[in-house]
């Protein structure tokens, strides 16, 4: 077989479609979807209980509608972030949630396999999913994960001693600016949808839960710790067998970039098909900092899986 | 997909490549690797033959061989420096009046793409370096004993086996495809020419000017940097180019050039083109989009 070129072009002008709902085991998601072909599914990364940054489905906006040209694309609001509703009971704000809810998703759509793509916290769930609903999934990219990473991650960091309060615009500047190499790429929609997630009453009682509360120290910490240690053995066991590529900001300050050799190790030591791809002049959000190269590299990689 | 062999003349000499893919696009130039008349494989545009169907699905593809190997003449021995083969590449460029190419460099080819970012990086819509042992900063480097125990006679069917399986990850790309034309190769002309000019002392001990050339290299990527956005391809299992040396070289080329990237291909050795084809050409298939795409942007 032989490949065909998959050309895109960029995402100027281009506006994500209205945004759909479906029910996932009582859980209201919202998604994006557009495009047809092979499906790609995109999660993100960040996590419920942060005041002063939240991620959701619209930041894959400069990835989305590009590869929608070739594919069938789909972002979803994971379980407890953007507009998906938050978990019903305080012990499942969880690492273990957050991958259940995504492959629930990814069957209530009735889809074939697809290529996920997870970014950081994403990154980390994808792999996950890959391990524990192999039949769900037909590749593999993980984006900037020092959760996945076996080494220090230096996020908690970057995110600490910011001059703003919590909720407000400028501290949400303050965290993305900061998560980049060029502080230009923080466009002002960015952080509008930032803002928009941030101030819906539900998201605040994520946080609520997870701080005030306790869920986070409680049930959220020690259960990734379990299943972090969990993955990397299934790993080195071999189980991840899909085709994986891994891709790193070389300038990302949430993670030391000698992390990405330890997953591509890690991966490739059972997996043929595994490339490690490092973008230079990119911090934590590659897909958003050098987007045309970005998906050239989805493209090729997902128009090839079964090369 | 089928490439078709032709020959021109550049600079006085006859050059002997390979072409496929589409009439029209942003074309790629592939530069295999090797020392003609010194490497114990006979290199040669031969040597692209798994990625090229997959490369030129795009954009067209020619593959050179270059002076003193495959079927392009030697001309002056003198040709076999990187500073003189860089200006040859120049030449080719002209004959085939191509204002610019994506270049991809294996091993010397790499380091040559290299050096011709610093002197004419207008040339070069992007470069490839791929697993090159020679391109990036080696310090004190130890004495290179890997083909120390090479079957003779040199560039013999067996001999260059033995090379291909010692560099490799797996020798499942060693076919009688690869063997014959290496063969064939080294019972041209051009790579008798090489060897005879590589018999000279003085020839040898330069080494391709690669040392008095790194120097230069090094000036301009601390002074201006490169130009041309550069990706580095490197392997998991290459007994010649660590990937350590490929990321060392990433971060200098980085430091000015924005679009820098760095890429490990899995269970290859030193061929990756040859050991992974798809995985090898669809990571420098999109670099290649992706960078038209950002001019076009």
């Amino acid at each position: 077989m032989i490949v065909s070129s998959v050309k895109l072009s960029t995402a100027k002008g281009k506006k994500l479609p209205a945004p759909k709902q479906i029910d996932v085991q009582g859980i209201n998601t919202r998604y994006y979807e557009a495009g047809a072909g092979e499906p790609i599914v995109f999660i993100y990364g960040g996590n419920f209980g942060s005041s002063d940054s939240a991620s959701s489905a619209q930041v894959w906006s400069l990835n989305f509608l590009p590869l929608s040209e070739r594919f069938k694309v789909i972002a979803f609001d994971k379980i407890g972030q953007g507009f998906t509703d938050n978990p019903v009971r305080n012990e499942d704000y969880t690492m273990a949630s957050v991958v259940r809810h995504a492959a629930a998703f990814i069957e209530a759509m009735k889809l074939p396999p697809v290529h996920l793509v997870g970014h950081s916290r994403g990154g980390y769930a994808c792999t996950r999913l890959a391990l524990e609903y192999p039949h769900l999934v037909r590749s593999l990219t993980i984006v900037s994960s020092g959760t996945l990473s076996p080494r220090v991650s230096t996020n908690e960091v970057a995110l600490s001693n910011s001059p703003y309060p919590a909720y407000s615009r400028e501290s949400a500047r303050w965290i993305y600016e900061g998560y980049s190499f060029d502080p230009k790429v923080v466009t002002e929609e960015w952080i509008d949808n930032v803002m928009e997630v941030l101030n819906l009453p539900k998201y605040r009682v994520g946080v609520q839960k997870m701080v005030d509360e306790g869920a986070g120290g409680r049930y959220f910490t020690p259960e990734l710790a379990t299943q972090k240690r969990e993955t990397l053995g299934w790993i080195r066991e071999g189980r991840l067998q899909r085709p994986t590529q891994i891709v790193w900001g070389q300038n990302d300050p949430t993670v030391i970039p000698e992390g990405c050799f330890d997953v591509f190790d890690l991966i490739a030591a059972h997996n043929r098909r595994t490339t490690l791809n490092i973008f230079n002049e990119a911090g934590h959000f590659s897909y958003r900092e050098h987007p045309e190269r970005f998906n050239a590299l989805l493209a090729h990689f997902v128009q090839n899986a079964g090369v | 997909m089928t490439s078709t062999k032709s020959e021109i003349t550049a600079a006085g000499r006859k050059v002997s490549l390979l072409r496929a893919g589409p009439a029209s696009g942003e074309p790629v130039l592939l530069v295999h690797g090797g020392r003609a008349g010194v490497s114990p494989i006979a290199s040669g545009s031969h040597i692209w033959d798994r990625a090229i169907p997959y490369l030129a699905a795009g954009r067209p593809v020619i593959a050179i061989d270059l002076p003193g190997t495959g079927g392009s003449d030697l001309g002056a021995p003198d040709v076999l420096t990187v500073e003189k083969l860089s200006e040859h590449l120049l030449a080719v460029l002209a004959a085939l009046s191509i204002d610019s190419v994506h270049l991809v460099g294996h091993d010397l080819g790499g380091f040559i793409g290299l050096r011709l970012a610093t002197t004419a990086p207008k040339k070069l819509r992007s470069l490839a370096i791929v697993a090159s042992p020679m391109s990036p900063p080696n310090g004190d480097s130890l004495n290179d004993i890997l083909f120390d125990p090479v079957p003779l006679p040199l560039w013999s069917r067996d001999s260059q086996c033995w090379v291909f399986e010692r560099v490799s990850y797996s020798h499942e790309h060693i076919d009688d495809a690869l063997l014959g034309a290496s063969v064939a190769a080294a019972g041209g002309k051009p790579h008798a020419d090489a060897v005879a000019a590589m018999k000279d002392e003085k020839a040898r001990a330069r080494n391709f000017g690669i040392n008095a050339t790194k120097g230069k290299i090094w000036a301009a990527l601390r002074g201006d940097g490169l130009s041309v956005p550069t990706q580095l391809v490197w392997s998991s299992h290459d007994p010649q180019a660590a990937r350590e040396g490929g990321y060392v070289l990433f971060k200098v080329i980085a430091e000015k050039q924005h679009a820098t990237q760095f890429h490990l291909i899995n269970r290859a050795g030193s061929f990756p083109f040859r050991e992974q084809p798809v995985e090898f050409a669809r990571v420098v298939a999109s670099f290649q989009d992706g960078i038209d795409l950002e001019k076009a942007a």
